[in-house]
């Protein structure tokens, strides 16, 4: 097993979750990681105070991508404040390893442009 | 032909088994004998140049000043032509905003014009000029992976003060045909301007055949150092450019309000500069020629050829390189269709296969070629089939992985 591209990131990777374009998305963020190339953009669906539904679109590396399709499943139904909570190290647990500081902007993509989207920023 | 074994050993990183240095456009590796030149510098000639009048401040300045006669008798130009930089970048920069400042440009003739391949390094102090001075920039596309020139004579015009082309490509490896650019831009009384970064080493570089104004490289990517390149500029231009770096030496006076500038080139290096560095490069020319750029390019030449066939070979595999082996100075750039180039650099690695992944400082490139990024394979005389070997190998790995 390589020590990086474990099975659950090559699953997330080459099926991944929560993947497509939105319809009636109440926020659409985009995000990049330009040293890489890696591209995303999230739709969110917001009820209240509640994420009720999110997607992504987007390409880039395994890392980036099935970060993206982790997290996704992860913030379905949860408030804006817990979201916001989510540090980055929430992040590295669910890829379950070590991430070297070559992949931390890959591996932090989704969860920074999901803070963003939330603050506007 | 070169006897890569040989060659090999003169290169200290390459010390040891499996390890395959296949990164020399991002930055080639340094023989000992220019990391020896730089240590005697250190050891024996410690000084600054120019100046002192003791032993080693005499030394120091004829090694220094000897390296720009070497770099001078590279590109076939007067030595007072060559100008220290700490690489392409400044030497970019700083001709852009000299030749912004000093050369008045008639509001009939003023409008800029590069290429969509350029480095970064050429295409944004470009863009910069433009923005400040609200003249507009015109751009090149390509034709396959090569420059159109039909498009060329179209966009240069009675109205272009300037053209800025590369002179081969960082991510294609191909060699733009600057001499029929340069006469283009001749007839209409542009200036042209050449970056040579990438074909540095691999093919003989003369600015007269070229037909250029104006041409900077780095060092780093022709075996020497990191922190030092050079700029060259015709001297008929070099005169009337005021400098855009100010501080020591380049002066010939300074009082209270006002300064005069000391003769060309000093003028346009200001401060101390990277002597070592510049010391470095002139050993690395040596280098070069000693082993013979012709010799360079058949050895190169033959792994391109062999990378091309190989990596061909593998689905899912695209080469966005030029498949014409005579007009590629080593570089075989590619995409996966079954996998992200990041991830393909990071199996890669694992197995000590060493190359560069991602927009290799060119998204205007790749944003052409309709792709977000490449993986990057890039050869120099110390490369040899063994190191293409490994590499198939790992992609074929790459392949599995991610499938």
């Amino acid at each position: 097993m390589d020590p990086l591209y474990q099975e659950h990131i090559l699953e997330h990777y080459k099926h991944p979750h929560n993947k497509g374009l939105m319809d009636g998305y109440d926020v659409k963020k985009k995000g990049e990681n330009i040293s890489c190339g890696d591209d995303l953009i999230l739709y969110l669906k917001w009820k209240n105070d509640v994420l009720e539904d999110v997607s992504f679109e987007g390409f880039g590396c395994a890392i980036s991508q099935s970060g993206a399709s982790m997290l996704t499943d992860k913030v379905k139904g949860m408030t804006k404040g817990e979201i916001s909570a989510l540090t980055n190290k929430d992040m590295y647990e669910l890829y379950g390893i070590q991430i070297s500081a070559q992949r931390e902007k890959c591996a932090l993509l989704a969860l920074s442009t999901l803070h963003s989207a939330i603050s506007g920023k | 032909m070169i006897d890569s074994k040989n060659i090999r050993k003169d290169f200290p990183q390459l010390d040891g088994e499996g390890y395959h240095y296949l990164d020399a456009a991002a930055s080639s590796l340094t023989p000992q004998s220019v990391l020896d030149t730089e240590i005697d510098y250190y050891t024996h000639s410690r000084a600054n140049v120019h100046r002192g009048l003791f032993h080693e401040a005499v030394n120091a300045t004829e090694l220094y000043e000897g390296a720009r006669r070497k770099v001078a008798n590279f590109l076939h130009v007067s030595t007072e032509e060559v100008i220290f930089t700490s690489g392409a970048t400044e030497a970019s920069n700083m001709l852009i905003r000299m030749i912004e400042e000093s050369v008045t440009h008639t509001e009939e003739q003023k409008e800029l014009v590069t290429s969509v391949m350029e480095h970064h390094a050429s295409i944004i102090p470009l863009q910069q000029f433009s923005f400040r001075k609200g003249v507009p920039l015109h751009v090149i596309p390509m034709r396959g992976v090569g420059l159109d020139y039909e498009k060329a004579e179209e966009i240069i015009t009675d109205k272009t003060a300037l053209v800025s082309v590369m002179l081969a490509s960082n991510v294609t490896g191909g060699i733009n045909d600057v001499r029929r650019i340069a006469d283009i831009a001749h007839r209409h009384g542009a200036i042209m301007v050449v970056d040579a970064t990438a074909a540095m080493g691999h093919i003989p570089v003369d600015v007269e055949s070229l037909g250029c104004d104006a041409l900077y490289f780095s060092g780093h990517k022709m075996l020497a150092p990191t922190g030092i390149g050079a700029l060259w500029v015709k001297y008929e231009l070099l005169e009337k450019l005021t400098p855009s770096i100010f501080g020591g030496h380049m002066i010939s006076h300074v009082d209270e309000q006002t300064s005069a500038w000391a003769s060309i080139p000093s003028r346009f290096e200001a401060g101390t500069k990277n002597i070592s560095g510049a010391i470095g490069l002139g050993a690395a020319i040596d280098y070069l020629e000693k082993v013979g750029i012709e010799n360079i390019r058949t050895h190169v030449e033959g792994l391109v050829a062999y990378a091309i066939a190989e990596i061909s070979k593998i689905d899912g595999v695209k080469i966005v390189s030029d498949h014409n082996i005579a007009n590629n100075v080593g570089i075989v750039s590619f995409s996966c269709d079954f996998a992200h180039p990041h991830d393909i650099a990071e199996i890669l690695a694992r197995d000590r296969v060493a190359v560069r992944q991602g927009h290799h400082c060119a998204i205007p490139l790749h944003t052409a070629l309709g792709i977000s990024s490449t993986t990057r394979a890039s050869f120099h005389l110390y490369n040899t089939k063994v190191d293409i070997d490994a590499l198939v190998v790992s992609l074929k790995k790459a392949r599995v992985i991610f499938t």
